[in-house]
């Protein structure tokens, strides 16, 4: 059976979780559903949940889609593990600056960025054929003058 | 055999948890990596009660800004505390922030004492500024933004690539 990981970081989400435990699981029975629930008081009716793991790569390494939070810690670690990924900002958050990082990667079509819970269902649909582009960046290269200016 | 660390010089790294700590966790493994024979030791600071295996000594402080409900948690008189606490015990030469608020308030400490002031922005801004971002901007002496994108707002900020 495939599996679907749904993961929120260390803020709760729990519109997220009960939009996707009534509205989409029931479209995709042939995914096992798994949630990450932080703090959150939503506990999902199918599927298995906890709130926090220390382990949570390997959940990411056994997953076949993933739909997260856009925290950007998240969506790097998925991205460079080469998961495909459908991100959806959480604004419940005070701050709604998941939506920069969200559509910044999407443009580069490196995941599926979902604003509106509405469009998660064709976005699972949608992502098993989409060809989404491998994930690039210019890696941090500010070390050695970082060391050099503490030291001098 | 023992070896003496007394020569080491001390680096503050300020964090809050999640990517924030997973920022910081990146860019000290750089370091350490690039400068295998350093003499740097790094004490940390953060609301994460966890810490990693490269600090040589952890303290605890509290969240500056309830992520829900937009309350802010100045706790000045703990926070002055904390601050007392480590730099009268640690001959501390700077401070590394990747934020967020509560770096600020550590931030300005480490300032009026003439300590080094490095900030690493964000890795999750391309086209908005963070709260933390705005004021580090002015306070820091050396401001690194991830994404180039920053550059539009932060006009004198180095770019350093992605952690």
């Amino acid at each position: 059976m495939k599996k679907l990981f749904i993961t929120v970081g260390t803020t709760s989400f729990d519109s997220l979780i009960k939009y996707i435990d009534k509205n989409v699981q029931p479209n995709f029975t042939d995914y096992k559903f798994i949630y990450q629930l932080a703090n959150g008081l939503y506990i999902p009716k199918n599927g298995d949940s906890f709130d926090f793991s220390d382990e949570i790569s390997t959940y990411y390494f056994e997953s076949d889609v993933i739909i997260c939070h856009a925290g950007a810690g998240t969506i790097y670690q998925l991205l460079e593990m080469g998961k495909s990924i459908i991100t959806v900002p959480n604004l419940e958050r005070i701050d709604k600056h998941q939506s920069d990082i969200a559509r910044n990667m999407a443009k580069s079509n490196f995941l599926v960025c979902c604003e509106e819970f509405e469009n998660l269902s064709d976005s699972l649909k949608d992502i098993t054929s989409r060809s989404l582009e491998a994930y690039v960046k210019e890696p941090f290269f500010k070390s050695t003058e970082i060391i050099e200016y503490l030291t001098e | 055999m023992t070896f003496s660390n007394t020569n080491n010089l001390k680096v503050l790294c300020v964090y809050g948890e999640g990517g924030h700590k997973a920022q910081m966790n990146r860019l000290i493994l750089d370091i350490t990596s690039e400068n295998s024979s350093n003499k740097i030791s790094f004490i940390t600071l953060s609301d994460d009660t966890k810490t990693h295996d490269w600090s040589s000594k952890h303290f605890v402080t509290s969240e500056f800004r309830d992520k829900k409900t937009g309350k802010i948690n100045f706790e000045i008189l703990n926070r002055y505390r904390m601050f007392k606490d480590i730099f009268s015990k640690n001959d501390i030469t700077g401070i590394i922030s990747t934020g967020p608020g509560f770096c600020v308030f550590y931030a300005i400490l480490a300032k009026v004492l003439g300590l080094k002031v490095i900030h690493i922005e964000t890795w999750s801004r391309f086209d908005t500024s963070s709260f933390t971002g705005r004021i580090m901007y002015r306070l820091s002496d050396k401001f690194y933004v991830q994404n180039i994108e920053q550059l539009e707002i932060y006009k004198k900020a180095i770019y350093s690539g992605r952690l």
